[in-house]
């Protein structure tokens, strides 16, 4: 006897109900980029490269952004992209080595120092059958 | 005339002449009754009130209340009513078919100016007219000489061609709303007037060829959708709307997933965003295999029509098959080979080249198989209907004994893969043998008593399907029910 499964169908098929079931808001451990990391002032570059260092590290995977724009313009884009956690680095943030933490679908800001975000972040990325 | 007996569903029986009309029974049972009915089901097919009734039978009268009888009514006689308001406004269109599809209908028109949106406010309104007028829907059976010339005298080609495909024995049967006339097998409503006019809205206009046919002239099909009340008529326009914001090809474009282009139809270009879950999704499954005992594998792409043939695919899939020639070196003839359009043929070659002996089974052989599939281009529909695409393919090799418990652990397996994604409604449908199929009728016994007792052991809930499996066997259809309520 043979017994032919299958449990997505096809990849294409399932990503494209995925993509609609979440209005392309992927769950964190499917997102293309996990973390977009926008610099507020030009001083503020070397640390959004060592946040992005430090993520990358934990195979997060990030995306920077250090244009010369203004942060409001910034987040609407990695709105747009969908990207789900978005970290504004201004001079605050580089003084005391904090982040703002800007979550997709959220108003609010939160500020975490780095080494907390890292910390939770390690657990947020993983693969449902990997918590 | 002879005496026959129906039977209502409530089990009382009434005689009548031979002959009544469906709409007379109604009329018998209760005044109010018949003047509410808008159709009957009689031994179960979904009867005209005007046809009469010649043999015993089982009889139910529809009212509004029915919803599947009424919605098929309201959707059917939308189409004529529309037709009809489509040549009252410009009384040079030719009409040709409009049938009822899912959520409303559509109508193929030849007109030389094409419609625009504003025509559809026009034609709305022009049906709306036609509904208050409450005009009677009359039937009638037509000699075929007859009608091919009423059709000529009026300049309605594509009814003569439509008229020279019935078969000779069939009787034309013909509809008219109000003074206006359609060839259709019906059943419609009583009159015009039952139709809510509140309920329906034309949606979109299209390009379709005549008869489907690419050769075939280009003709105007304008859509609508109708429900039996305007509250679901809001829900599904909300729905669409809904559907609208996050629809994939929008999202994937937005978000640079991927795109696709004319020079390879329902061929997926990934790019680097969308590749990423591509393989984040891969990697998930890899995982959740490798825990449940299954085996990868790759097969070829390109394989000999051989053994297409020995599989049965040459004979019952060759139109959905991309074929492949190529001049061999010193060969006389071409060779022909397909793209593989399902991994099953070459996942049985490996099984063959290894089996030792039946202690090996279970064997779960699973491919991340490429496969392509010609598909019409009306059927594509952005990455969720494709013709290249990759399936999470496996074949489960087993005993009789062992299918009962494969067969749970893959619901197993199933259900935390969809609940893992999010997904944590869906349900079953069994699936058997269809018309067009390979083997023999004592094979498929066997192989639909397997599954269906496999299932009912495993506990799971599941609705039938008739006619809906694969050629190659009966199977169970896992319907994902998503955040809007639709199912895939």
């Amino acid at each position: 006897m043979i017994l032919h499964r299958a449990i997505l169908g096809s990849f294409e098929r399932f990503i494209g109900i995925l993509i609609e079931e979440n209005s392309g808001k992927m769950p964190l451990w499917l997102a293309p980029q996990q973390v977009a990391i926008a610099s507020i002032i030009t001083d503020a570059n070397t640390f959004v490269d060592e946040i992005g260092r430090k993520l990358t590290e934990q195979n997060i995977r990030v995306v920077l952004d250090k244009r010369n724009e203004k942060i409001g313009y910034k987040i609407r884009e990695h709105s747009l992209a969908k990207v789900p956690i978005i970290l504004a680095i201004g001079e605050q943030e580089v003084t005391n080595r904090t982040v703002a933490v800007r979550r997709l679908g959220h108003k609010t800001t939160e500020t975490l120092s780095l080494d907390d975000l890292i910390s939770s972040l390690k657990t947020d990325v993983k693969a449902p059958d990997q918590v | 005339m002879s005496q026959i007996t129906l039977t209502l569903p409530d089990g009382n029986q009434r005689q009548y002449e031979a002959g009544i009309s469906a709409g007379h029974v109604a009329m018998d049972i209760a005044t109010s009754l018949g003047k509410k009915a808008i159709s009957a089901t009689v031994n179960d097919v979904h009867w005209d009130l005007q046809w009469p009734i010649e043999e015993d039978c089982n009889i139910a009268i529809n009212t509004m209340k029915d919803t599947k009888p009424a919605l098929e009514l309201v959707r059917h006689d939308l189409a004529h009513i529309m037709a009809r308001a489509v040549q009252m406004i410009w009384p040079d269109v030719q009409v040709t078919i409009g049938p009822v599809i899912k959520d409303g209908w559509y109508y193929d028109f030849d007109r030389s100016e094409p419609f625009t949106p504003d025509d559809l406010n026009v034609i709305e309104k022009k049906m709306k007219e036609i509904i208050n007028n409450r005009d009677p829907i009359k039937t009638e059976i037509w000699n075929r000489v007859q009608a091919i010339q009423h059709y000529q005298n009026n300049n309605e080609p594509y009814k003569v061609e439509l008229i020279e495909t019935i078969p000779d024995n069939e009787p034309l049967r013909m509809y008219w709303h109000g003074d206006w006339q359609d060839l259709c097998r019906g059943p419609h409503l009583q009159h015009t007037g039952q139709i809510p006019a509140d309920s329906f809205k034309l949606m979109s206009i299209a390009g379709a060829y005549w008869r489907g046919d690419s050769k075939n002239k280009m003709l105007q099909r304008i859509y609508g959708i109708a429900f039996t009340n305007k509250e679901d008529l809001k829900a599904h326009l909300n729905l669409l709307e809904e559907a609208q914001k996050r629809d994939h090809r929008k999202l994937g474009k937005e978000m640079s997933l991927f795109h696709m282009q004319e020079e390879a139809p329902g061929m997926v270009f990934w790019h680097p965003n969308g590749w990423m879950i591509y393989r984040k999704l891969q990697e998930y499954m890899q995982r959740k295999l490798d825990k449940s005992g299954y085996l990868e594998v790759k097969t070829p792409q390109v394989v000999d029509r051989k053994l297409w043939e020995a599989s049965g695919h040459w004979d019952k899939y060759q139109e959905n098959m991309f074929i492949v020639e190529v001049d061999e070196e010193g060969a006389r003839e071409k060779r022909i080979n397909a793209l593989k359009p399902m991994n099953c043929p070459c996942h049985v070659q490996i099984y063959n080249q290894g089996l030792k002996s039946y202690r090996d089974l279970p064997l779960r052989m699973t491919e991340f198989g490429a496969c392509h599939r010609y598909e019409p281009s009306g059927a594509m529909h952005g990455i969720m209907r494709v013709r290249g695409f990759v399936q999470d393919d496996a074949h489960i090799f087993c005993t009789e004994t062992q299918i009962e418990s494969e067969t749970k652990s893959f619901v197993n397996l199933l259900t935390e893969v969809y609940q893992d994604l999010g997904f944590h409604k869906f349900h079953i449908k069994f699936s058997d043998r269809p018309k067009k199929r390979a083997g023999a009728d004592m094979v498929w016994d066997k192989a639909e008593d397997a599954l269906l007792k496999a299932t009912q052991a495993a506990n799971c809930e599941y609705e039938l399907n008739p006619g809906e499996g694969a050629f190659y066997g009966p199977k169970l259809e896992f319907v994902l029910t998503d955040a809007i309520g639709r199912e895939w």
